[in-house]
């Protein structure tokens, strides 16, 4: 009601009126209201808890950066430092350490819960192929970030892990020194590692997790497989009935999964924080070396086939593999393929569980697979 | 331009072909000059010898082909006399021109001795030339002297004619074979029946702490047989007896024993020397026990209960002892706080000096003064007190840590049960706004 132009309706508070501001320029009452499919259940916080994750690795990480110095003479000393002499230094190491395995193993979960949705499909194919690329930068910040206290297992295994390189034919050498920037691991190769930590990995994540999220509310989230026909698929963004709004009710869900995730990680470093071992020397090696455990299936694949085995005599084969370890890096690679593109390998329309029997059997398998070799190779010498 | 290059280039040729023709008279003058290296003679007797229908003969011309003397210019005729040049067999071998054959064994040394004490001739190979006289001093050297036939000879241990260097690990006397080429002859019962020694030695030795270190460990520092009896000679240099040798290796313990009352005691009564504590071949790792041990190599061996030397030796283990318990108390409270996950680096890192103090203070232990073994092992105790109580405050912070942390989260998980009730009531609230009824 208005008299004489004026509005009788109280003013809004400064509050609100702030919120009011914001929302008229960037639809944040949109984005808090936005419809989950109506299938929406625990399973759809594991993307949003990785992303929560992640942001405590990037918080963490800064922080130890702050003490942190890439050189084999004061790596290990200022990790020593960090832990050991500044305020809460080992609770910022330890949240570090352990969140970076909480932040596969949600991921991990995440990429099985959208293969089972069938989310990969079309039209979501960039949706999973950012998403897969998002995974191999997970590992690929769990390989270098192993190397930075530059202890003697961070050592040798970051020695046998670019070792691996080495097998990939015709090019592996060079990407070995390109890796380890020289022949052997030094100072130099810390100093790329590093680098590819905290400057590489990270800016190539943000533009990844940028396209994934645009992607993700342009298209809406999965319903699930178990939904009917015509509910599976993409559901309907600006049909509300029905399907709970974003906030409070799915951000509560992502609030408790964290706080519950949380909670296991200050468990976790308190009574069992991660270790360091004695300070990297390049001429003793370890008796045994093994990697971190989101890389034990690749290693037990290896010892399957070791490098010990000549494939030389094979005709012209031969001279394409070289080693067994040659064939194991084949094999990885052609797995991680398969990964990526799997969105133009199963091209059938359908989600539903019915129609998809071979692909799930097949996937099934590949996360059996992939357990056992890395309990395998957990427990084998 | 052009002209500076014509006249640039030759010179440097010039100069080049100077230096190269130089380089290489020198090489040539520094072969020619070097024995052993002149150009090799025709050798009528390997010719002949390595395929002789005796199978010995034949083996000791090929062996000889690989020896450190054929590499060095010693020939046949060097030690068997004959004329290597004449391609008549019967001629070459005629005692008219010097031949002799075999020597006979008791002029085996005299004919070593032929080079092996001309210093000129040796001085290229910095050789000594005292193994002769040392030889002849030695029991084995007085034996052959009055016709024993049995003892050893330079060939027995050097090999007549596969002699190698010592430093090659093919050679019979290379420092870690030493043992079993001196047990060849030491450890044959028959052979050392008509001597009345024991043949015991290589088998105790190799159960020894030097025989482990030299022969397991390959630790090239370690003594061999020759170290404490001579390669040679009876003795090693500047020692009167076998039994005072041990002081070569082991200054330190030795300087102790001076101090100390059983260093009189050895100018007394001759004893108690090192082998009598220690053993001679078998030598053991010593341990702590030793002083309170009353067996073959114990203080209780010579002394009784309640005499000076069992009082003093109880005090000196007792000081050991108490400090070998703390230092396993604080290893195993080190131990304890590494498995909680602190970093104990810096404890670990005084073990090795606090270890260096009490080894200190069990070398000083040959001067028997208790004073002087406790004003050492007092600081070590010291040291290992304050590493033991560096890891009981990590384990107090460990747990401090644990306890804040646990506490933590516990409380955040009891925050995540918090929201799941909060969760639930909004979805309560929602689905009944869903169907329009109130919730209840």
């Amino acid at each position: 009601m208005a008299i004489n132009g004026t509005s009788l309706e109280p003013r809004p508070r400064l509050p609100q009126r702030i919120y009011g501001w914001f929302d008229a320029r960037l639809g944040i009452t949109g984005v808090l209201k936005y419809p989950m499919p109506k299938s929406v259940n625990w399973s759809h916080t594991l993307g949003g808890l990785t992303f929560l994750l992640f942001g405590m690795q990037v918080v963490t990480g800064i922080l130890l950066a702050l003490y942190y110095r890439p050189s084999p003479g004061t790596a290990y000393e200022s990790v020593r430092y960090v832990t050991n002499v500044t305020s809460y230094g080992w609770l910022i190491r330890g949240l570090h350490a352990w969140g970076a395995t909480a932040m596969l193993i949600v991921l991990f979960a995440h990429m099985v819960r959208v293969f089972i949705y069938g989310a990969y499909k079309r039209p979501r194919e960039m949706n999973w192929i950012t998403g897969a690329l998002l995974l191999f930068a997970a590992l690929g910040f769990g390989f270098t970030g192993y190397l930075l206290p530059w202890d003697q297992i961070a050592y040798w295994a970051t020695t046998v892990g670019t070792e691996l390189t080495d097998a990939v034919p015709y090019i592996g050498h060079w990407l070995l020194v390109v890796m380890r920037g020289g022949e052997a691991t030094t100072g130099e190769t810390l100093a790329r590692f590093y680098t590819a930590h905290t400057l590489i990995l990270p800016l190539l994540a943000v533009l990844l997790l940028g396209v994934h999220f645009l992607v993700e509310r342009k298209l809406g989230m999965t319903e699930s497989p178990l939904e009917p026909d015509e509910d599976a698929g993409s559901h309907d963004k600006d049909d509300v009935s029905g399907r709970e709004p974003f906030f409070p009710n799915h951000v509560l869900r992502e609030g408790i999964g964290f706080c519950f995730v949380l909670g296991v990680l200050f468990l976790l470093v308190a009574f069992m924080p991660p270790h360091l071992e004695a300070k990297a020397d390049p001429t003793t090696t370890p008796q045994h070396i093994k990697p971190e455990w989101y890389f034990l299936p690749s290693y037990q694949l290896l010892k399957l086939f070791p490098s010990t085995t000549s494939l030389k005599s094979v005709p012209v084969l031969g001279d394409f593999f070289g080693t067994g370890k040659t064939i194991s890096v084949l094999l990885i690679g052609l797995a991680a393929l398969g990964f990526l593109f799997l969105p133009f390998l199963d091209r059938k329309p359908g989600r539903q569980i019915y129609l998809r029997r071979g692909w799930l059997t097949t996937g099934a398998v590949a996360v059996i697979a992939v357990i056992g070799l890395g309990i395998w190779g957990h427990h084998s010498k | 331009m052009k002209e500076r290059h014509a006249t640039r280039k030759p010179g440097i040729g010039i100069i080049s072909a100077w230096l190269l023709g130089v380089a290489g008279l020198v090489a040539v003058g520094i072969a020619i000059g070097r024995p052993g290296l002149a150009s090799p003679k025709p050798n009528q007797c390997v010719t002949c010898h390595q395929n002789d229908e005796d199978p010995d003969v034949s083996k000791s011309s090929k062996e000889w082909l690989t020896s450190i003397h054929a590499r060095n210019g010693v020939e046949c005729q060097d030690c068997h006399g004959g004329d290597p040049m004449n391609p008549d067999g019967e001629a070459s071998m005629d005692t008219a021109k010097g031949y002799i054959g075999a020597p006979a064994k008791a002029d085996i040394p005299k004919l070593c001795a032929k080079c092996h004490s001309d210093v000129v001739r040796m001085r290229p190979f910095r050789l000594p030339t005292s193994q002769f006289q040392q030889y002849q001093q030695s029991v084995h050297g007085k034996k052959l002297a009055q016709g024993d036939q049995n003892v050893a000879t330079c060939v027995d241990c050097h090999g007549a004619h596969a002699t190698l260097s010592k430093n090659d690990p093919n050679s019979a006397v290379y420092i870690s074979n030493v043992p079993k080429t001196c047990g060849k002859c030491h450890a044959d019962k028959t052979r050392m029946a008509q001597y009345k020694i024991p043949t015991t030695q290589l088998a105790d030795y190799t159960k020894s702490v030097h025989g482990l270190a030299l022969l397991q460990k390959g630790d090239r520092a370690a003594p061999n047989c020759a170290s404490c009896h001579s390669a040679h000679g009876a003795t090693p240099p500047g020692r009167t007896e076998v039994a005072d040798v041990c002081g070569s290796c082991h200054p330190e313990q030795e300087k102790y024993l001076k101090q100390g009352p059983h260093w009189q005691a050895i100018a007394d009564s001759g004893g108690p020397k090192c082998i009598d504590c220690h053993g001679n071949h078998g030598i053991s790792p010593p341990t702590d026990a030793m002083l309170v041990d009353s067996g073959e190599h114990g203080c209780g061996n010579c002394h009784s209960e309640g005499d000076k030397g069992e009082t003093v030796g109880k005090q000196i283990h007792n000081m050991l002892t108490v400090a070998k318990l703390e230092m396993d108390a604080a290893a195993a409270q080190t131990s304890l706080a590494e498995a909680e996950g602190m970093d104990v680096a810096d404890i670990q890192a005084d073990v090795p000096a606090i270890n260096t103090t009490l080894l200190e203070a069990r070398v000083i232990l040959h001067g028997l003064s208790v004073n002087d073994i406790s004003g050492k092992i007092q600081p070590a105790r010291e040291q290992i007190a304050k590493s033991l109580r560096s890891a009981k405050a990590m384990q107090a912070a460990s747990l401090d840590r644990r306890k804040t942390l646990g506490l933590a989260g516990v409380a955040v998980l009891l925050l995540a049960g918090a929201l799941f009730w909060r969760w639930s009531l909004i979805r309560i609230t929602w689905r009944a706004g869903q169907s329009g009824e109130v919730p209840g």
